[in-house]
């Protein structure tokens, strides 16, 4: 119930701060220049306007997902709110888990509305996705937000709200685009090199797990289901490590009132 | 709100009039102004995308040394396997030919790619044609936009227009060397083969077989053109006319071999779209 009503104002926050409105008119922007583009006189082109869009949801949702979760902790503890709060019956646990639900539910909600944007868009010029890999893609890309937010919010347990938010940039990009290319570098390694890049590339969360744009884009159908549930676990025990490292960071925090007077 | 809302769709609106409206260099001077020198690698990938479209989505990817739980896992959700996309489907690549030549109107290969599609696929002659013209005018001096206007030309039957670009072609290919030495040489072969087939169906055997030796000369393999040479000087007629194999090539579907030597193939098709308009006849 008290993570509940944590992650309400959170949420409501999110609302208040029109963040999304924004995310969502550059991403109605960019669609709308797409569908103008004049492609040699060509019409019924609808695949690129289906991955870029995607592209931008993706885009936006990461923004979004890092920066709601990176600026909680450290906006009540700037404002001095975190008295208030914590001087309530909840727990830093419980305080942590809220925060964390609100974020991620309203970057997950954001997030729909990106996808129903450009699916708007997509089927409007005659395309059309695959339900099932929709779904599979869509669940994927939510247990994606819930890691980003997740790891977001760790960071900012220590950290200033804007070095926790470029931190995370950081550290999600690196486990995107750099992660999965480790296997690549390995040969040209010496060996004390490549067994550090061996233990980063198990230890780093492989965000590239969770992208099916691909599949969905170019019609591949559906991935096999074990191997979705499979993902979503990993992403759903890489949530809690981080979620448990941020309450593990915050649970002795002080934080000397003379600073707020 | 409302207002920023309309702003933006008569932007649109009057962005999608000019595009429609002005010439196709347009977009490339606002990409140079927006971009600087990126647009190169701005239009380098909108190229990959358009080559990865053409492979079912499967972009080019590097051969992986180790084969690791995380990468079979990736497999499993994304395989790696392509295959060629149909000819109907082949419209599909050309909204990131569009953005990569007008992004990087430099981009020669991409404009060649584009406009070998739009012929010979989608069937806009028309739209090839000023898509090659229009890289012409930025590149003045590249021989391959004169040698595939030359291709374009002999599809369609027009040999006196061929002959033409492919004369300039020819006067303009010494000046430019390509990074490939070896394509270099294959495209020269390739104007004077076309050369030497126009010329003997004009009639003017002399000069045709001094194209096929010249081809014979640099490639001793093809004993064909030489054999055809020495038949043209001694008032032989050749098996086969001129017309006719042009017709032929005129028709030919060019089939290539897939570069992507690291990936598994789904369908046996055997074309590539780095390799188009290259390595022909």
């Amino acid at each position: 119930m008290r993570i509940r009503t944590i992650a309400h104002m959170v949420w409501l926050e999110a609302i208040r701060r029109k963040d999304v409105y924004v995310l969502l008119i550059l991403l109605g922007g960019l669609l709308l220049a797409l569908v103008s583009l004049n492609v040699f006189g060509l019409s019924g082109l609808v695949r690129y306007v289906a991955d870029v869009g995607l592209l931008g949801a993706w885009l936006f949702g990461w923004i979004l997902a890092v920066v709601l979760g990176a600026r909680q902790l450290p906006t009540e503890e700037s404002r001095g709110t975190i008295f208030a709060l914590l001087a309530k019956p909840v727990s830093r646990a419980e305080l942590m888990i809220g925060k964390w639900l609100g974020a991620w539910l309203a970057a997950s909600l954001a997030l729909a509305a990106f996808y129903v944007l450009t699916l708007a868009v997509v089927w409007a010029r005659g395309g059309h996705f695959d339900p099932v890999t929709l779904l599979q893609a869509l669940l994927l890309h939510l247990a994606l937000l819930a890691v980003l937010t997740a790891l977001a919010l760790a960071l900012s347990t220590r950290w200033h709200g804007d070095a926790a938010c470029a931190g995370a940039f950081v550290l999600s990009g690196a486990a995107f685009f750099v992660v999965p290319q480790v296997p690549m570098l390995l040969p040209d390694m010496g060996r004390a090199t490549g067994l550090l890049l061996h233990a980063l590339y198990y230890l780093m969360p492989h965000l590239e797990l969770f992208d099916l744009r691909r599949r969905l884009v170019h019609d591949w159908g559906p991935a096999p289901w074990d191997t979705v549930a499979l993902t979503l676990f990993y992403g759903a025990l890489f949530t809690a490590v981080l979620l448990m490292a941020a309450w593990l960071a915050y649970r002795n925090k002080r934080f000397p009132r003379s600073e707020w007077q | 709100m409302a207002l920023l809302l309309c702003g933006i769709a008569i932007t649109a609106a009057q962005l999608k009039e000019r595009a429609l409206l002005v010439p196709s260099e347009q977009p490339a001077d606002l990409a140079e102004r927006l971009l600087g020198e990126s647009r190169r690698a701005v239009g380098a990938h909108f190229y990959e995308q358009a080559d990865a479209y053409f492979h079912g989505g499967v972009p080019h990817t590097p051969p992986v040394a180790a084969d690791t739980l995380f990468r079979r896992w990736r497999e499993r959700l994304i395989p790696e396997a392509h295959a060629h996309i149909a000819d109907n489907r082949i419209a599909e690549i050309m909204p990131w030919l569009r953005m990569a030549t007008a992004t990087d109107p430099r981009n020669v290969e991409a404009h060649l790619v584009a406009a070998y599609w739009l012929d010979r696929a989608i069937g806009r002659r028309d739209a090839a044609e000023e898509l090659l013209r229009s890289a012409l005018r930025k590149n003045p001096r590249d021989y391959r936009l004169r040698m595939e206007l030359g291709r374009l030309c002999i599809r369609h039957g027009e040999w006196a227009g061929a002959r033409d670009h492919l004369k300039t072609a020819l006067a303009q290919w010494a000046d430019q060397p390509l990074d490939d030495p070896e394509q270099h040489a294959l495209d020269r072969a390739e104007i004077l083969t076309y050369l030497g087939y126009l010329e003997e169906a004009a009639g003017r055997l002399v000069s045709a077989a001094e194209a096929y030796e010249t081809v014979a000369r640099d490639f001793p393999n093809r004993e064909g053109l030489l054999r055809r040479a020495q038949m043209l000087r001694t008032g032989e007629q050749p098996p086969e006319s001129a017309e006719q194999i042009l017709r032929f090539l005129a028709a030919a579907e060019n089939r290539h071999v897939c570069d992507r030597e690291s990936h598994h193939h789904d369908a046996d098709g055997d074309a590539d779209l780095q390799g188009q308009g290259r390595n022909r006849p």
